[in-house]
């Protein structure tokens, strides 16, 4: 997609805004993460990218990758990717090489996924590449240290050096190389074809196999072979590769390496070295192709039988108290028959001193046999006699100083000792022992470096070795997540990480550090640093200044992340300190830290809980206090008001009103609770949560008697205010009464009404805060309601000479909501403004749709609301004092009613106001109720 | 047309006694019953045209009788409306429900508009061609 679509700004900043809620997750990952439009141009970019890339956010918004960092790789691959991500809708994943705002390029692994839209268009683009990994790292800098190794090689030796780029195929040999194979470069092209046919016939097979071990493991490694030069003279390679591997570290590019003509250095050996040379070449390939142990020491015993033309070899393992041998493993020639000595052998152990293998193991090195059938210590004569064995010779394996093994190798024919072949075995012997003590601490260390990672990353600590001389450190990966530094960071030098620490320890510990260095020994203390991002950290560490073998200081340090520690260390110094206060509080306390454990809890709680400080503290607060809410079921730990605290951060109170929770005692009875619960915040990261909770179970009787007395004596005062409405109807149609006396009838209808009108306002009360009033969704138009209502008002604001006007509103405004609570909800408001405005004055609303929602304005010019009433307004039977002298009848309900009902159906009421300057009441309710479970109200 | 018999149930006896004479008056018969019990005694013996049911009732409650009244085959094609102090949305639904064909709330009606709504029903069941 060579063509770019760029965005005007202002619908650049539309399609940012939109993916707005999808991306505040994205900036505490550390891979890189860049989301884009449906043309590439970019919409979001993570802290991550920034480091990956060197670009900032506002360098980057807007812009298409191409032009910052992309358009290294051919025109097809982006083809492609183009393809599969906006054509085909599938993710895409590729190695992509990248250059950073500095120039500097960079292999990385690239993953983009489409977003479809709802008709299946790709409308978003992901794309995510994720950070080198400190194993990657490792292996970087190992490739670099080996490039330095063959660098100096070559120097020092005058050796040949081989590039293989595997990317292109194409093969470099150094002027040394062609000088080694006898030709010039003008003769022959330096391929891979051209240089295997200058090797060993013979050999050739080993050497391609070498190379696809190299590029399989990565693993420098070293082979030796023979080649034919073209005057038909046979010369002995030895080559030293490595193999270069790209940005992902998925694949092989490069292999380079040294060869070294060992010829010459062999030419003065005589035939009968041959052998030796031969067995130990074998004996060294054999190590070379190292799988396991067992079918190593197999090859090993072939392979002694065959080269030096032997009958048979038998392995004897030494047991742990070095006093026993027993057979484990032997290799016989096909041809051989070996009657029951072997059998013998298997069923033998032999002490310290007997036979050859004991003979060996006391005297720790190789030991010779002309006949084993004349010998006085070997035991099994007889039966070597039977399978005709006469010459044998046997070595041990030495181990960290220790015969770990023996081998014997028995022929047919009598053989004088040879002390050549006695000295290459006991070098053989030692190799074998080396090899396999090397490969078990290799597997040791790599365990141990495996725990100490997974330690690291379980405990937040790192460790650093710093080499003073050479004045460089290398960082465990924890270090890096420690300072929030992203481990892609090329190289973080100990001047760097000093500079992380707050001025006001830095002397410090930079003081103690040179002392340390002078005097050796170990510290341990504790320093705050200031990440990037501003947030203050505390960190405990270990330094060790030690010398290593070659005399070189190098310090040594653990450093762990104890910010969390120590606050909750200081919390309940702090506690202490306040104890007093905390445990006067009657409401209970519970507060937990970020691995939601109980870090503290006062007497309030314990005693509400039924559970001692000592059985809470410092296990977590959920698995132990249960909560339920009111149909008894348990609520899930992820969903209890305290953990969505912790994790989210947020503040959650619940009022009696919506009361939804009951903490289960340890006895198993409940108690319904009203909650508060809140994050513990400290230098703008949560570091716990605490819950504030109180037994309600007393104002929730009490709320109930009074809600049924509520119920009830609305249902008995409406039946004779209705008997006497309806007597007055009677009287006022029927019987002759005089004109007074109708005026009078009148009036008591009209006082019938308003108390009547009172009593249902007081059961609306009574159901809105019992919460048995059911909504009951229906679609209708809201415009045509309040068009009602100005009609019906109509006689009330001519009277008093108001102006209503009903203006900025759509045509037809559709909603599902409750009807009869819409209506209650508009007729309080109307009537207010009403009752509230100036005669004469002005009363003028409002509808307009908003995102999902309609916002309802009233706003009268009228008495206005004082500041001082402001906070009371929605109280249940508060009245303001100005409200009051206007309106004296006023229940004091209104209001508080409108408010229950608004947040009832899911809206939002406010209102602006100053005292005798009106007051504008805003609505602002959901065009479509839906029932959530909401419970609480996040405050 | 026969004159039409309705059955009141209504325990208030202020309201009962107001509300049977302007039905009266309007040209209905009208039999009144102070208690569910009887209520339900009285539509079985007198097959009223029509019953008007209040909800809160002694002795047995009005939904109970409205449900008595459906499942028996000898007033189950009685039309009730319910007519009562309760205005709750549930309420009436579940009146409804239960087989009434209306429901009048008494606070929110003047007396005359009770009458004319007995006077729409047993015009429009005229209309019907129903008796």
């Amino acid at each position: 997609m060579s063509q770019r679509f760029y965005l005007t700004s202002k619908e650049l900043k539309r399609r940012v805004k939109k993916i707005e809620p999808l991306t505040a997750s994205f900036e505490i990952i550390n891979d890189h993460i860049i989301i884009t439009d449906e043309n590439g141009n970019i919409l979001y970019a993570n802290k991550a990218a920034e480091f990956s890339t060197g670009y900032s956010k506002q360098e980057m918004i807007g812009k298409n990758p191409g032009d910052l960092w992309g358009g290294k790789m051919p025109k097809s691959f982006y083809e492609k990717m183009w393809r599969t991500i906006k054509f085909n809708k599938k993710p895409f994943i590729g190695s992509v090489l990248n250059i950073r705002k500095n120039g500097q390029e960079y292999w990385q692994e690239l993953r983009i996924s489409p977003i479809l839209n709802k008709k299946g268009e790709a409308e978003f683009f992901i794309g995510i590449e994720p950070e080198i990994t400190a194993p990657d790292r490792i292996k970087t800098s190992l490739i670099k240290e080996s490039e330095q190794h063959l660098a100096r090689a070559q120097y020092i030796s005058r050796v040949g050096s081989l590039e293989w780029d595997l990317v292109k195929n194409k093969m470099y040999w150094s002027a040394e190389l062609y000088d080694i194979l006898g030709i010039s470069s003008k003769q022959v092209k330096s391929t891979q074809e051209n240089f295997l046919k200058f090797v060993y016939p013979e050999d050739r097979k080993y050497l391609l196999k070498f190379f696809e071990e190299l590029k399989e493991d990565f693993q420098s490694r070293e082979i030796v072979f023979r080649i034919i030069k073209q005057t038909g003279e046979e010369l002995i390679l030895h080559a030293r590769l490595s193999v270069i591997v790209n940005g992902n570290q998925k694949e092989a590019i490069k292999i380079v390496g040294v060869i070294q003509d060992i010829t010459e250095r062999k030419q003065f050996e005589e035939s009968q070295y041959e052998l030796r040379r031969k067995l130990q070449y074998s004996i060294s390939s054999i190590l070379a192709e190292f799988k396991s142990i067992e079918e190593t020491e197999e090859k090993i015993l072939q392979n002694f039988t065959e080269i030096l033309d032997y009958e048979l070899a038998q392995l004897w393992i030494v047991n742990e108290k070095e006093n026993e041998l027993k057979m484990s493993l032997f290799w016989k020639r096909p041809s051989f028959n070996p009657k029951n000595f072997i059998k013998i052998s298997q069923k033998t152990i032999f002490s310290i001193g007997i036979g050859l293998p004991g003979r060996i193991l006391r005297l720790k090195e190789p030991s010779w046999i002309s006949d084993i059938t004349r010998d006085p210590n070997f035991p099994r004569f007889r039966h070597a006699k039977v399978a005709d064995l006469h010459g044998a010779f046997g070595f041990p394996i030495i181990k960290n100083n220790k015969v770990a093994a023996i081998i014997e190798v028995f022929s047919a024919r009598i053989i004088s000792p040879d002390q050549d072949l006695l000295n290459t075995v006991k070098i053989i012997g030692e190799q074998i022992g080396n090899f396999i003590s090397q490969k078990e601490l290799d597997n040791k260390i790599r365990e141990s470096e495996m725990y100490l990672f997974k330690a690291e990353e379980i405990a937040h600590f790192g460790h650093f070795i710093w080499s003073i001389e050479k004045n460089k450190t290398e960082w465990s990966s924890e270090i890096y997540k420690i300072l929030d530094l992203s481990s892609q960071r090329p190289y973080l030098s100990f001047e760097e990480f000093l500079n992380f620490i707050v001025p006001e320890d830095r002397s410090t510990i930079v003081s103690s550090i040179k002392k340390l260095i002078k005097k050796k020994g170990s510290q341990m203390g504790f320093f705050s640093i200031l990440k990037n991002n501003g947030q203050k950290r505390q960190l405990q560490f270990w330094i060790n200044a030690v010398e290593d073998l070659k005399k070189e200081i190098k310090l040594i340090g653990v450093i762990q992340d104890v910010t969390e520690q120590k606050i909750t260390q200081e919390f309940l110094e702090s506690k202490t300190k306040n104890e007093t206060i905390l445990f006067s509080i009657s409401d209970g306390i519970v507060a937990i830290g970020l691995d939601e454990k109980v870090i503290f809890i006062n007497r309030a709680a314990e005693n509400a809980l039924g559970w001692k400080t000592n059985e809470l503290f410092g296990k977590k607060f959920t698995d132990i206090v249960r909560i339920q809410d009111s149909s008894g079921a348990d609520i899930p730990t992820d969903q209890r008001p305290i953990i969505i605290a912790l994790r989210r951060g947020i503040s959650i109170a619940t009022s009696t009103e919506s009361l939804s929770y009951y903490f289960i005692r340890k006895d198993g009875t409940k108690f319904p609770i009203s909650v508060t619960v809140a994050p513990l915040i400290l230098n703008n990261a949560i570091i716990g949560a605490m819950t504030v909770f109180r037994d309600v179970s007393k104002e929730i009787e009490i709320n109930r008697v009074r809600n049924e007395f509520i119920a009830f004596a609305s249902h008995q005062l409406r039946t004779p205010l209705t008997a006497i409405s309806w007597i007055a109807e009677v009287l006022l149609k029927k019987e002759k009464i005089s004109d007074k006396g109708q005026v009078y009838l009148n009036d008591i209808r009209l006082s019938i009404r308003r108390l009547s009108e009172l009593v249902d306002l007081f059961l609306t009360v009574s159901r809105l805060e019992s919460g048995k009033m059911p909504i009951q969704p229906e679609t209708f138009d809201i415009v045509k309601i309040i068009q009602f209502f100005l009609e019906e008002y109509e006689p009330l604001y001519v009277q008093k000479n108001i102006n209503f006007i009903f203006k900025d509103y759509p045509e037809k405004l559709n909603v599902i909501l409750d009807q009869n609570m819409a209506r209650n909800i508009l007729i309080s408001l109307i009537s207010n403004a009403i009752d509230y405005a100036y005669p004469g004055g002005e009363v003028v609303l409002s509808l307009k749709k908003q995102n999902g929602t309609f916002l309802f304005q009233i706003k009268d010019s009228g008495i206005g609301i004082a500041k001082e009433d402001q906070g009371h307004i929605f109280e249940r039977f508060y009245r303001a004092p100005n409200a009051r002298l206007i309106k004296p009848s006023g229940s004091g309900l209104g209001l508080f009613m409108v408010k229950e009902t608004v947040e009832l159906l899911g809206g939002k009421i406010w209102f602006e106001s100053e005292e005798n300057k009106g007051a504008t009441f805003f609505v602002q309710l959901p065009l479509r109720f839906e029932n959530k479970n909401g419970k609480m109200d996040n405050k | 047309m026969a004159t039409k018999k309705i059955l009141l149930i209504e325990d208030d006896e202020i309201l009962s006694r107001v509300m049977a004479e302007e039905l009266i008056e309007a040209g209905f018969e009208v039999s009144k019953a102070y208690d569910g019990e009887s209520g339900l005694e009285m539509a079985r013996s007198k097959k009223p045209d029509a019953v008007f049911l209040d909800l809160l009732l002694p002795k047995k409650s009005g939904f109970e009788v409205l449900k008595e009244l459906k499942s028996a085959p000898g007033t189950n094609a009685i039309p009730v409306i319910i007519i009562s102090m309760l205005g709750a949305d549930e309420d009436i639904k579940k009146g409804l429900q239960l087989g009434a064909i209306d429901y009048i709330v008494k606070s929110q009606h003047a007396l005359t508009e009770i009458v004319e709504k007995a006077k729409e029903f047993f015009s429009s069941e005229q209309a019907l061609g129903k008796k």
